[in-house]
C-alpha cells in the first residue's frame, strides 16, 4: 500500500515532469547545441589545432555566466508551471483536498521544479565531456565548473520564484512580482538617487556598503559578474574567489525555499486568484507600490514638464501619484474600482511620502555631510573647474597630504553648504567631483556641480573654502599630478601639442590666424623636460584662483597638451588567445591595453626653458607665435 | 462519520460560515441543502480539508481532516467545478490517482468501464460534454474505494437514465461497503428520493438537521375548509408556518404531529380536515421562510 505520509510524492512527481516535458526537452535541445553538438562540429580556430580549439572551447564554459539570464527566465517558467495550481480556486481546492500533506506537495513539486533543468544539465555535461573525449580532449574539470554555475544560478532563481509564487495567488502577479523583486533594489536605487541627489548638498549616488548591498540584492547582476575561469599569463586559473559568492547565492536559495514552505503551509486555498494572497503583506503591497509608484512617476512627470531645479512640484507629483499608485494597488488588491473607502491608507502614504522627503532634505542618513576620514582614503580622483583659469581639470591623487588637504577642501564646502554668487563678479570653483577610492575597496563619490564663491578675503581664513582650495591649489605635487608632470616610469609619452598658436604677423583680424601644432616624436622628451623644468621653478602650471594673478605669471592664450599612457595592471588585459599551439600548451597573447591620461594648461611668458626649446624645434618663429591675453585683446580693440 | 463543530469562515470581511455545526452518520446519505450562497460548497471545501476554518473543529472519523493525509485518504470528493490536468485523459487520471490513493482499485476501474460505455478513456477530458466530464469524475471516485463520498451538485449535466445509474451505483456502495456519502444539490425531489439525512443550510448557519422521515413527520400540510370564509382563530398550540386560501379551502403549513394537529383542528368544526406530508422541497421553502428567504407565497 502506498504511504500517504511520505514527503515525495511520486505521481504528482512523475505527473509535473510529464506534463511540462516542454519545459525540459527545449532546454535540453538549446543546450545540446549549445555545447557537446559544438564540441562535436569544432573545425579548429584559425591557425590553430582542434585540440587547442575545443579545448579553449571547454574553459570559455565557465569563464562568462552566459546562464544567468537562461536561469533566470527557466526559474520562473519552472515554477509558474508547478505551483500553477495554487491559481484557480478549482485546481487549488482539488490539490488541497488529495491525500497529501502540504510539505510533500510543496518539497514534491519543488523537485520537479528544479529536476527540469538540473537533470539536463548532467547530461548535458556529460554529453559534453565524452563530445571532448570524442575530439582527443578529456577535460571534465570546465565542463563541471560549468555545471556548478548553472546550476547554482538555476537553483537560486528557482528558489526565489518559488517564494514569490507563494506571495500571490495570481499566475500573472508571480511573473510580475518576481521581476520587480528582482531587480527592486537597483530600481530603488534608480528612483531615490535623483530625489537625493537634489536634496542633498555634493550627493551625487549612492556608494560603499548600501551600492554592494544594491548589487548583491540584484541576483540577476550580482550573477552575471561570476567567472569561475581567467586567463593569467595564457594560463586559464579557476578564481576561487568567486566560489564564495556562488555559496552565498546558494544559503540564500535554501533561505528562500524555507521561508516559501513556511508560506505555503499558511497559504489559504480561498486565496487563489488573488494578487497577494498573504494578509498580512497586504499593507506592505498598497504602500509600497503607493511610495514607488508616486516617486517614479513624480520624478518622471517633473522631467517631462522640465521642472528640474524645483522641490514643490517634485513633492506635489510624488504625492498625487502615490495616491493615484496606492488606490490602483487597492483596486488590485480588492479586485475591485470602488476602493475610496480606502482614503485612510492614502492619508497615511501621505504622511509616509512627506517622512520621506524631510528625513532627506535634512540628511537624516547624514550623506550630505559624508566626508571620509584620511585613514580610509587609498586615493582621490578629484575634477574641478577654476572661474578663472577656464580649464576642467583631474586628478588621482594617492599621497597623505594631497588627500588631506582635498579632505579638507571637501570638508569646507559641505560646512559651509550651498552658497549663491552675489554679483557676477565673485570668483568661484565649479564642477568639483570628488571621487574617493577606500582602503576596503568601496567607493564614495561626491559631486558639487553647483558653484562654489571664493573671497579674497577668507584666504587667511582656516578651514574655509578658499583657504582650502588656495592650500590645495598651490601645492607643488598635486599640480604635478594635476597636469601628469611626475609621470611614473613606466609612463610614455604619446602627444605634447601646443595650440592655438598665432599668426601676428599682421595686424589686420584676417591676419590673425591660429594653428594646432603638434610636437614631432623625436622631439617629445626634450619638451617635457623643458615643460618639467619650468613647471619646477614656478613658471608655468599655476591654478589661478581669483581674476588677479600672481606675480610674474603671464598665461598666453596657448594652451599645451600632453598625452601620456601607462600599462593597465589587470587579468582582463590577457583578453585573445591564440592557437597556434599543441592543445596541451596553448598561449593566450597578452592584448595591448593601456590607461590614457591627458592634461591641460596654459603655456606662460616666463616658461623660458619651454619657449627656448620650441623656438629650436621650429614651433615658434617669426610668423607663428603665443600671445598673452593683453596681447590678444589689442589685436582684437585696436583701431 | 462527519462531525462539525461551530466552524466559522470569513473572506475578506464576508462571513461565508457563522458557527456551523453539523454531523453526519457513518453509512448515512446526507442531503445538504440551502440556498444560493449558503455555505455548502464551503463547508465541503471544509470537510474535504481543502480550506482552513477561522474557529471551530471538523472532525471525519473522528479526526481533524486539515493537513491529515489519512483522514484524507479516506474520501473521495468530486466538486461542482471539477479540475483535471490539462490535457489528461480518464486514464491519465487514473495512473495519477492510482498512485495518490493507497485503496485505488484496479479492477474495480475495469469492471466500471461498463457502466460509463460513453466516457472515451483516451480521450482528453476537457474534450468531453460536461455530462461525461461527470461520468469520468464519478467512475475514478469510486475507484478509490472511499469511506466518504463527498459530492458537491453531482448530478448536474448528466441525462435522467445516467443519474439513475450514478445514483444506482452509489446506493451499492453504501448497501455493500457502508460509504457515507455527502452530498450537495439543489435537485430536491432527487434528494429526497437517495438521502436518509438532510441539513438545510442558511447564511453560514445549519437551520436544521434530522433524518428525511422525521422530518417530514414533523411538518406537514393541512387543507381544511370552515363555514366562514375566514379562517378562524386557530388554537395557540398550532405553529402554523404558512397559510393561504384559495375559495374556501385553507392550506396550512404546520409544525408537529397529525394527531395533535387533528386534534386541536377539531376544536373549529372545521368542514373537512386533509393531512398531506411535504415534500422536501416545500419543507425547504417553508423553513426559509421563516429565514427572510425571498420566496413565500407559493400557491400549493
Amino acid at each position: 500500500m502506498r504511504s500517504v505520509t511520505s514527503s515525495f510524492n511520486r505521481a504528482i512527481y512523475q505527473k509535473n515532469m510529464l506534463r511540462f516535458w516542454p519545459i525540459w526537452v527545449v532546454y535540453s535541445i538549446i543546450l545540446a547545441f549549445m555545447l557537446p553538438l559544438q564540441i562535436l562540429i569544432q573545425r579548429g580556430y584559425e591557425g590553430s589545432t582542434i585540440q587547442a580549439s575545443v579545448t579553449s572551447q571547454l574553459w570559455s564554459m565557465a569563464r562568462y555566466n552566459e546562464g544567468v539570464i537562461f536561469c533566470f527566465l527557466l526559474g520562473i517558467i519552472a515554477a509558474m508551471a508547478v505551483y500553477g495550481y495554487l491559481y484557480t480556486s478549482r485546481s487549488a481546492c482539488t490539490m488541497h483536498s488529495l491525500p497529501i500533506k502540504r510539505q510533500s506537495l510543496f518539497l514534491t513539486n519543488y523537485l520537479s521544479g528544479l529536476s527540469m533543468v538540473l537533470i539536463p544539465n548532467v547530461i548535458i555535461a556529460i554529453l559534453t565531456i565524452s563530445a571532448g573525449v570524442c575530439r582527443g580532449v578529456f577535460l571534465p574539470v570546465p565542463v563541471l565548473l560549468w555545471l556548478l554555475l548553472w546550476s547554482v544560478c538555476f537553483i537560486f532563481f528557482f528558489s526565489f520564484a518559488t517564494f514569490c509564487a507563494m506571495l500571490t495567488g495570481s499566475i500573472l502577479a508571480l511573473p510580475t512580482f518576481y521581476v520587480i523583486f528582482n531587480f527592486l533594489a537597483a530600481g530603488l536605487m534608480f528612483i531615490i538617487t535623483p530625489v537625493m541627489e537634489y536634496f542633498l548638498y555634493g550627493f551625487f549616488s549612492i556608494e560603499g556598503v548600501a551600492l554592494s548591498a544594491i548589487e548583491w540584492l540584484t541576483p540577476t547582476i550580482m550573477l552575471s559578474y561570476v567567472h569561475l575561469v581567467t586567463f593569467v599569463n595564457g594560463i586559464p586559473t579557476i578564481l576561487y574567489q568567486e566560489f564564495t559568492t556562488l555559496a552565498i547565492y546558494f544559503v540564500a536559495a535554501i533561505v528562500f525555499t524555507l521561508l516559501a514552505l513556511m508560506l505555503y503551509l499558511r497559504h489559504a486555498t480561498e486565496s487563489a486568484g488573488d494578487i497577494v494572497s498573504t494578509k498580512l503583506l497586504r499593507p506592505i503591497f498598497r504602500y509600497s507600490v503607493g511610495f514607488c509608484g508616486g516617486l517614479s512617476l513624480g520624478l518622471f512627470t517633473t522631467a517631462i514638464l522640465h521642472f528640474y531645479d524645483m522641490a514643490l512640484p517634485l513633492i506635489a507629483f510624488t504625492l498625487l501619484w502615490g495616491i493615484v499608485s496606492y488606490f490602483v494597488a487597492e483596486m488590485l488588491l480588492q479586485k475591485s474600482f470602488r476602493v475610496l473607502n480606502a482614503w485612510k491608507g492614502a492619508v497615511i502614504l501621505c504622511v509616509i511620502i512627506g517622512a520621506f522627503f524631510v528625513s532627506i532634505s535634512f540628511d537624516v542618513y547624514g550623506f550630505e555631510k559624508a566626508v571620509p576620514a584620511s585613514d580610509q582614503v587609498s586615493s582621490i580622483r578629484i575634477n574641478f573647474r577654476a572661474k578663472h583659469d577656464g580649464r576642467s581639470h583631474s586628478a588621482t591623487v594617492s599621497d597623505i597630504d594631497t588627500i588631506n588637504q582635498i579632505l579638507a577642501l571637501h570638508q569646507a564646502i559641505v560646512t559651509t553648504g550651498p552658497e549663491s554668487l552675489v554679483t557676477s563678479e565673485v570668483d568661484y570653483l565649479n564642477r568639483v567631483h570628488l571621487n574617493y577610492m577606500n582602503e576596503d575597496g568601496s567607493t564614495l563619490l561626491s559631486r558639487f556641480y553647483q558653484t562654489i564663491p571664493v573671497y579674497e578675503e577668507d584666504l587667511e581664513t582656516l578651514s574655509s573654502v578658499t583657504w582650502a582650495a588656495n592650500q590645495l591649489f598651490t601645492d607643488q605635487m598635486f599640480k604635478a599630478c594635476v597636469f601628469n608632470l611626475n609621470p611614473t616610469e613606466d609612463a610614455r609619452i604619446d602627444n605634447i601639442s601646443i595650440t592655438p598658436m598665432w599668426n601676428t604677423t599682421g595686424i589686420d583680424d584676417t591676419l590673425m590666424t591660429t594653428t594646432d601644432v603638434y610636437v614631432d616624436d623625436a622631439n617629445l622628451s626634450k619638451v617635457f623636460d623643458a615643460i618639467q623644468k619650468d613647471f619646477a621653478a614656478g613658471n608655468l602650471g599655476q591654478i589661478p584662483l581669483f581674476a588677479s594673478q600672481p606675480e610674474n605669471y603671464t598665461p598666453y592664450r596657448t594652451s599645451i597638451y600632453i598625452d601620456l599612457s601607462t600599462p593597465r595592471n589587470s587579468s582582463d588585459s590577457y583578453d585573445y588567445l591564440s592557437y597556434d599551439m599543441e592543445y596541451s600548451n596553448t598561449i593566450y597573447t597578452k592584448s595591448e591595453t593601456r590607461s590614457y591620461h591627458s592634461s591641460e594648461f596654459a603655456l606662460t611668458a616666463e616658461a623660458v626653458n619651454t619657449l627656448a626649446v620650441l623656438n629650436e624645434i621650429g614651433i615658434i618663429h617669426d610668423q607663428q607665435s603665443p600671445v598673452t591675453y593683453a596681447e590678444y585683446a589689442d589685436f582684437y580693440y585696436h583701431d | 462519520m462527519i462531525k462539525v463543530n461551530e466552524v466559522s469562515k470569513s473572506f475578506d470581511g464576508f462571513r461565508a460560515l457563522n458557527g456551523l455545526s453539523m454531523s453526519v452518520e457513518k453509512g448515512s446519505i446526507y442531503g445538504l441543502v440551502g440556498p444560493n450562497g449558503a455555505g455548502k460548497s464551503t463547508i465541503i471545501r471544509h470537510i474535504v480539508g481543502a480550506y482552513r476554518p477561522d474557529s471551530g473543529t471538523i472532525l471525519v472519523d473522528g479526526v481533524p481532516i486539515y493537513e491529515n493525509p489519512i483522514a484524507k485518504s479516506k474520501i473521495s470528493y468530486i466538486p461542482d467545478e471539477l479540475y483535471y490536468f490539462m490535457s489528461a485523459s480518464t486514464k491519465d487520471m487514473m495512473k495519477f490517482y492510482r498512485g495518490i490513493y493507497p485503496k485505488f482499485d484496479d479492477t474495480r476501474y475495469n469492471l466500471l468501464r461498463e457502466a460509463f460505455p460513453e466516457v472515451k478513456e483516451t480521450a482528453p477530458i476537457r474534450r468531453l460534454s460536461k455530462g461525461m466530464q461527470k461520468q469520468s469524475s464519478f467512475w475514478l471516485s469510486m475507484c478509490c474505494n472511499p469511506d466518504l463520498l463527498i459530492l458537491d451538485e453531482p448530478v448536474d449535466g448528466l441525462d435522467p437514465v445516467m443519474r439513475r445509474q450514478v445514483w444506482s451505483l452509489l446506493m451499492g456502495d453504501v448497501a455493500q461497503r457502508g460509504t457515507t456519502v455527502l452530498v450537495s444539490s439543489h435537485n430536491l425531489r432527487e434528494l429526497e428520493d437517495v438521502c436518509d439525512h438532510v441539513g438545510i443550510l442558511s447564511h453560514g448557519k445549519l437551520l436544521l438537521q434530522r433524518s428525511l422521515n422525521d422530518l417530514q413527520d414533523n411538518v406537514l400540510k393541512v387543507q381544511t375548509a370552515f363555514s366562514t370564509d375566514y379562517l378562524p382563530t386557530l388554537p395557540k398550540e398550532l405553529d402554523v408556518l404558512h397559510a393561504t386560501q384559495i375559495g374556501r379551502v385553507h392550506t396550512l403549513i404546520i409544525r408537529g404531529s397529525q394527531e395533535q394537529i387533528r386534534g386541536k383542528l377539531s376544536t373549529l368544526s372545521p368542514l373537512f380536515v386533509d393531512i398531506l406530508p411535504l415534500t422536501l422541497e416545500e419543507i425547504f421553502i417553508f423553513e426559509l421562510g421563516g429565514e427572510d428567504y425571498a420566496v413565500r407565497d407559493i400557491v400549493l
